[in-house]
Order: structure tokens, then sequence, then C-alpha cells
């Protein structure tokens, strides 16, 4: 999908969900309305009139909600394809999902979301900022795992993109959120990179324990990427021992090389670990 | 306390009540037909005074508290929920206890959501070493087959640990031998891995768990994150009994880097004669 597409898309996708607001607010009147009028009328016609407003109601309840469940089973079948590794297949349902004709906007906000880490699976990293802008724009306060998620997608991109201060900018409204333990464990890793980025090492190793503690309820590559950061700080800092530990622990999670090769800021740390002659034997770490 | 009695009620509470329409649902469905009916024939109910001329408003009232109240009974739950699983997470077992508690004692109706707060009970359990109670939520677990493929897998190995502690050898082995011989995704196979690797060191069979070391290894570290460390330290017990003590010493070592030893004895006291044995890493931090 080029640029101009994306555009068009995003464009498209911001007048359904003014639509959409705008939908419900006239439904919500036109049954008000139908009330009133239905009461004003002549027994017994009243009466068979209040009925067929009020199963009309219920009807057009249904059908919406109908609708909802149709667009919320075209996101996840797309969440399953983006996990697996199905992008284009994936990017088919999420189109699906932010096309289809519904009175939810959740559906479709939660499906520009997923097209947001679509992108960041491709790294394309100006269309991910592009389509998080475009989330942020709306207010998300009941959605705020897809509040969280933007944000931190889009901190991702802008550091990789390094545009430091933007990725800062995308982050602080976090701090002045409660934050589960899954949030801050997502949040942890760009943390990290945003203050060894922005040459603030001495903030990265503030609560090294704490650090440590959520690192290790990371999966493997991550766990390893918290642990180099910190030791990259550490190594700033000339905090030896710290740094000796932690770039040991980052070892035993993951290859440093390869961290490396993602994240240009650990070639210090991982030139200094290959310079270290071995004496562990063969297999070892 | 948990005890094999309050788990057997525990499973009982939280199990969800048979019926297509329920509880709340239930009432919010006769309420909507009743406003139905009373909207078609407002004298269906001959009542006199200002309560006969406000029941049908007191109708419509009584449905949106029933709405609001179950929306909010939805939202506590899911507090509880999430405050259970961080907890068990951050191996904060009384508060993981007490929000356990409190969320097994009502009806759990997404089958997926109470097997996992089964399992997270099993684990706090199994943390307090209170093996039999915990042996019978994975039971009854996979007894009720209503959990999605793997929390039953999840079960099924934590059954066949839990078995190797109490002494059910006979059936432990079989179990054990059915899931090796699974073809499952390498992140299910490094669990397998691990359980066999345990019952090969309770065994004494030190030949077989050294034999696809290298292997294990590999799989721990790419699948396990932390966890692997409970690998490395099995690994260290069955190199120690097969007379290899540099290799036992090294992965002790490993072990001990990512898990400290009065957690890794926590969980397999039959580390301890290699606890003593061989030197722990240090821990900077």
């Amino acid at each position: 999908m080029s640029s101009d597409d994306l555009n068009i898309m995003l464009r498209s996708f911001r007048r359904r969900l003014a639509v959409i607001r705008v939908l419900r607010i006239a439904l919500i009147v036109l049954f008000l309305l139908a009330f009133i009028w239905a009461d004003q009328l002549d027994e017994p016609d009243d009466k068979h009139m209040m009925f067929l407003v009020f199963a009309a109601a219920v009807l057009t309840w249904i059908l919406l909600v109908i609708g909802s469940t149709q667009t919320g089973r075209e996101v996840q079948t797309a969440s399953v394809l983006l996990n697996i590794g199905k992008l284009d297949d994936a990017e088919v349902w999420l189109h699906k999902a932010m096309g289809r004709f519904s009175l939810s906007a959740r559906g479709k906000v939660i499906a520009c979301q997923q097209l947001a880490a679509l992108f960041m699976r491709r790294e394309q990293y100006a269309e991910v900022v592009l389509i998080c802008r475009t989330l942020l724009r709306r207010r998300l306060c009941r959605l705020h795992s897809v509040w969280i998620n933007t944000r931190l997608l889009l901190a991702d991109s802008l550091l990789y993109m390094d545009r430091v201060y933007e990725a800062y900018q995308a982050v602080r409204p976090m701090y002045d959120v409660p934050l589960t333990l899954a949030d801050r464990m997502k949040l942890l890793p760009i943390q990290l990179r945003y203050e060894l980025a922005a040459d603030q090492a001495a903030s990265a190793v503030v609560a090294l324990k704490e650090k440590i503690e959520i690192a290790e309820l990371l999966d493997a590559p991550r766990a390893a990427l918290v642990h180099a950061l910190l030791a990259e700080a550490c190594r700033r800092r000339n905090m030896r021992p710290q740094y000796n530990f932690l770039i040991e622990r980052a070892r035993l999670y993951y290859d440093l090389d390869k961290l490396a090769e993602r994240y240009p800021i650990l070639t210090p740390v991982v030139a200094d670990t290959n310079t270290i002659v071995s004496d562990l034997p063969e297999g070892h770490a | 306390m948990i005890t094999v009695e309050t788990v057997d009620k525990l499973i009982a509470s939280s199990r969800p009540k048979p019926g297509l329409v329920r509880g709340i649902s239930l009432a919010m469905l006769g309420l909507a037909i009743f406003l139905g009916a009373l909207l078609i024939n407002p004298d269906l109910l001959e009542w006199s005074g200002s309560l006969g001329m406000f029941f049908m408003q007191i109708i419509v009232i009584a449905l949106v508290a029933a709405i609001i109240w179950s929306a909010t009974r939805q939202r506590r739950l899911a507090g509880v929920l999430l405050d259970s699983f961080e907890a068990v997470q951050l191996k904060q077992w009384d508060r993981a206890q007490n929000a356990l508690v409190k969320l097994l004692r009502y009806p759990i109706r997404q089958p997926q959501v109470r097997a996992e707060s089964l399992l997270a009970l099993a684990a706090l359990a199994e943390a307090r070493h209170l093996y039999e109670a915990s042996q019978r939520i994975y039971e009854s677990l996979l007894e009720e087959s209503n959990a999605d493929p793997i929390q039953i897998h999840t079960a099924q190995v934590a059954l066949a640990a839990v078995m190797l502690r109490t002494g059910q050898i006979t059936d432990a082995v079989d179990l054990v031998d059915r899931l090796a011989r699974q073809e499952l995704p390498e992140p299910l196979r490094a669990q397998v891995e691990l359980l066999s690797l345990f019952r090969e060191v309770t065994m004494g069979q030190a030949e077989a768990g050294v034999d696809r070391a290298q292997q294990r290894r590999e799989l721990f570290r790419n699948h396990l994150s932390t966890r692997a460390g409970y690998g490395y330290g099995l690994l260290a017990a069955a190199f120690d009994r097969a007379g290899q003590p540099q290799s036992a010493e090294k992965y002790w070592h490993d072990a001990t880097m990512l898990v400290r030893p009065q957690d890794l004895l926590e969980r397999f006291s039959e580390l301890a004669p290699i606890a003593e044995k061989y030197h722990a890493a240090e821990y900077a931090i």
C-alpha cells in the first residue's frame, strides 16, 4: 500500500467515524420523536404505534450488535494472521473491518490500531506514525488499551526514525495515568531506548532492581533487550559490576549480535562483549 | 489458607450455572417483555394512584439500573481478575490469594477466563507446596475439558509435575510419555522437555538427562525466558549425577544468574545437593 493509498484510507476512516457519530445521535432523536408522536395518536392506534416503534428500536439494536460482532470477528481473524506472520492476509481482513458499515466505532478503531501494528511488522515506520497520529486525534478514553498501544507504537516508530523528542511526547501522557503490569512491561524497553537516545543514562539506571524484575517477566528477546539497554546505561555511568552482571544475563536470554543489528544503540555493549576472551566451554551462552 | 476443601468449593462456585439465559439477563429479558406488553396495553395492570401512573417509567428505570449494575459488576470483576494475574506474575501470593478467592466465589461464564483463574490458583497452591490442592485443580480442568487447548496442555504438564512430586510415579511417567509423543510447537515442546528432564532427575536417570543437554538448552533459552534457569538447574543436577562436575558447575552458574538460588530450591528441592556443592552466581544489583 502506497502512502497516498494510506492517506486516502485514513481520510475515509475519519469520515466514517464522523458519520457514525452523527447517525447514532440521529437514530436516538428519531426514536424519541417517534415515541412522542405515537403517544399523541388516538386510541388504539397509539398503543399499536408504540409497540411498532419499540419493536423497530429492538430490531435496530439487534442489527447493530450483529454488525459489531462481525467487525469484531474480522479484527480477531486479522489479529491471528498477524501473529502467525501472514501480513498480507491480515491487511485484507483489516480493510474489510474498517470498510464494513457499522454503527460501532470501537471495532473500526481497534482495526486501525491493528493496521498500525501490521505496518510495524513490515518496518514501515512513517506509515505507523501516520496511522497512530490519526487514531490519537480521537478521544480514546473508553478504549484505554488502544490508547496505550497506539502511543507505544508511535513512540517505538519515532525512535527507529531517530525522532527522539517526538517519541518522548508520544509516551509522556502515559505517566499521568495508572498503568497495569502488562502496560509497564510494554513501556519499559521503549522508555530505556528513549533515555539512552536522549543521553539520559542517569535516569535509565534509577530503580534498577524493579526494572530487572519487570524484564524477567518478558519473553527472551525483549528480556535480553532490556538487560542490554540497562547494561549500556551502566557502561555510560561507569557502573562496572552492574554492567558485567547485566550483560552476562542478557547473553543468557538472546544473541546480542542480533539485537545490535536491530538496535544500533547497543553496538558499544556488543563490541565490548565480543572483545572479552571467552573461556566458557562450547555450548555455553 | 488454601486447602483441598477450599479448592473444591471454589471450583464448584465458579462453575457457570446451566441455562441459556440466567440471572440478570433473565431479569432484563423479563422486564423488556413486560415493558413491551405495557406499551401495547397500558391497562394491563389496573393500578390506581401515583404508582399506577408511573409504573411504566419505573419499569424503564429498573431496566436501565439493571444494565448499569451488570456493567459495573463486569468491570469490577475484570479489575479483580487483572489484580489476581498481576499478583501471580509478581509472586505476591497473599495478594493473589485474596483476589482469586474473591473472583472464584461467583460463577464465571467465559470458560477460558475461569480456566485461567483456576490455573492461577493452582500456581499459588504449588508455590505454597500444597500439591494435593493444585492436583485437584488440574484434574478438575482436565475432566471438564472446558478450556482452550493451550490451557489444557498447561494443566497436563503441571499435573505430571505434581504427580512426580507426590510420588505418583507410574501415572506421572505415563502422562509425561504421552505428552512427549505429541507433535507440539516449540514453545510447548520446551515445557514438555523441562518436565521430562525433571522426571529424569527425580528418577536418577542421569545419562538420559545429559544426552540431549545441548538441544534442551537451546529450547529453554529460546522459549522459556527467565524460567530457562530452572532448566539449567536441572541440567546441572543431571551432569553432576553423570560425573561431569565442570559442566554441572557452569549450568548451575547460568541457572543462578537467571533465577535466585532460593527460588530454584523453592521450586525444585531436588537441587539442594547441587546448591551445596557448586557456587551460585553473584547478584550485583
